[in-house]
């Protein structure tokens, strides 16, 4: 099942590449600004502050007198850091990969209902689902304007550390049966300016990131990004001009 | 004669010590100690006084220690379900009629995870010839009670009939 899931996003990337260069070549010679933007590269550095939660369910613990349940109590504040370059293929469309270390993961109620002889005693526990993976992010972006891009496509994040702990006592341990690898899609726009791009990006795992039957749970993450240009083509053939 | 004396009223003082104390352990002390290792089943009914919801039900196992405190006649239950949180209770006898020994759990403040409980025997136990009472056991063999607490700040009410069983 997991096999077919990647094979259908492996085709669904190969499928968008081959619509971004059929689009690339289709556009050599119609467009004579084309030429400032054709196989232009622009890279630098890239960070985020991400607002980072979890969708799906959890496991419930249901005994003769005990209820558990685990739901998100609230969303975890996180960065992200790395590199971002963008490919153009032409005026109006580029490529763009990040090369990204990320912090993701949310904060998590474990609400416990014991019915106990005397009478029923709820408990919460609040603890923190916190997770890193290094994350490629490979987007088709496209500018209506010089100055706006939106975008969308597909990233693959290999897991870094991964550990769950609660907030008053240290007892930090391991995820258990989280699996090594996540990938999902994202989708974003923003403003595109000389010097850097500011964007809001959102990113959903398709990915099942726990390998357990009773769990069902997808990395959700909102982002406000800056990519900076350290080097530009694109700007440096227009002051050439 | 003086020694007489003093010899008769030192018996008589004896005699009439020995009858009161006789009088009161015949009434409340059990022919055999009913202190040991119970295990039990109770049933539970959670609600809230004039509310229109439907009461809850449930079960729960676990194990209880009794401790019988001759001095005072006083019993301590120590509960402790398999699932969730230990707890005791304090009562006292009140009668004992041949095998059978009738208590009374008294009133009493029952702290569980900073949540505190109002609990009282609600004579909730139907004792052949005897009437309902908080609970009873019978001597080596079996401990049955009922109760109603109430939580302190939610004002929600469970009722509990508890049946043990002596190890």
């Amino acid at each position: 099942m997991e096999k077919i899931k990647i094979n259908n996003s492996f085709k669904a990337i190969a499928i968008v590449l081959i619509v971004f260069f059929s689009i690339n070549n289709n556009s050599y010679g119609q467009d004579t600004d084309s030429d400032i933007y054709k196989n232009a590269i622009t890279f630098g550095l890239t960070h985020s502050v991400n607002f980072t939660t979890i969708t799906g369910s959890f496991p419930t613990k249901n005994f003769s007198n005990l209820e558990s349940k685990v739901s998100v109590a609230s969303p975890r504040t996180t960065f992200s850091i790395g590199m971002s370059i963008d490919y153009h293929l032409n005026k109006h469309l580029s490529l763009q990969l990040d090369f990204l270390y990320t912090y993701i993961g949310a904060h998590l109620l474990e609400k416990t209902s014991v019915y106990n002889e005397i009478g029923i005693i709820d408990n919460n526990i609040y603890y923190t689902f916190a997770t890193s993976y290094f994350k490629f992010p490979l987007t088709l972006n496209y500018y209506p304007m010089p100055l706006l891009y939106i975008n969308g496509g597909g990233y693959f994040a290999p897991l870094v550390s991964n550990s769950s702990y609660n907030h008053w006592y240290d007892n930090r341990e391991p995820i258990e049966d989280i699996k090594p690898f996540d990938y999902g899609f994202v989708a974003g726009f923003g403003l595109n300016l000389k010097y850097v791009k500011i964007g809001f990006q959102y990113s959903y795992g398709i990915s099942d990131f726990i390998d357990n039957e009773s769990f069902n749970v997808h990395h959700n993450i909102f982002e406000i990004t800056a990519r900076w240009k350290f080097y530009s083509d694109i700007r440096n053939r227009t002051n050439n001009y | 004669m003086k020694t007489y004396i003093f010899l008769s009223i030192t018996f008589i003082i004896m005699i009439s010590l020995n009858s009161c104390s006789n009088k009161s352990s015949d009434a409340l002390i059990p022919e055999n100690n009913p202190s040991g290792y119970y295990t039990y089943k109770s049933s539970s009914k959670y609600y809230k006084e004039n509310s229109n919801n439907e009461p809850i039900s449930n079960t729960s196992e676990g194990f209880m220690n009794i401790n019988w405190y001759q001095g005072n006649s006083s019993i301590n239950i120590s509960i402790n379900p398999f699932y969730g949180y230990s707890y005791y209770l304090e009562g006292e006898i009140t009668e004992t009629h041949g095998d059978t020994t009738l208590f009374r759990l008294r009133g009493q403040v029952v702290s569980i995870n900073n949540k505190k409980f109002t609990v009282i025997g609600n004579s909730g136990v139907e004792v052949p010839n005897l009437g309902r009472q908080d609970g009873y056991f019978v001597q080596d063999k079996k401990i049955v009670y009922s109760f109603k607490s109430t939580d302190n700040k939610s004002y929600e009410t469970t009722e509990t009939y508890t049946k043990g069983d002596k190890k």
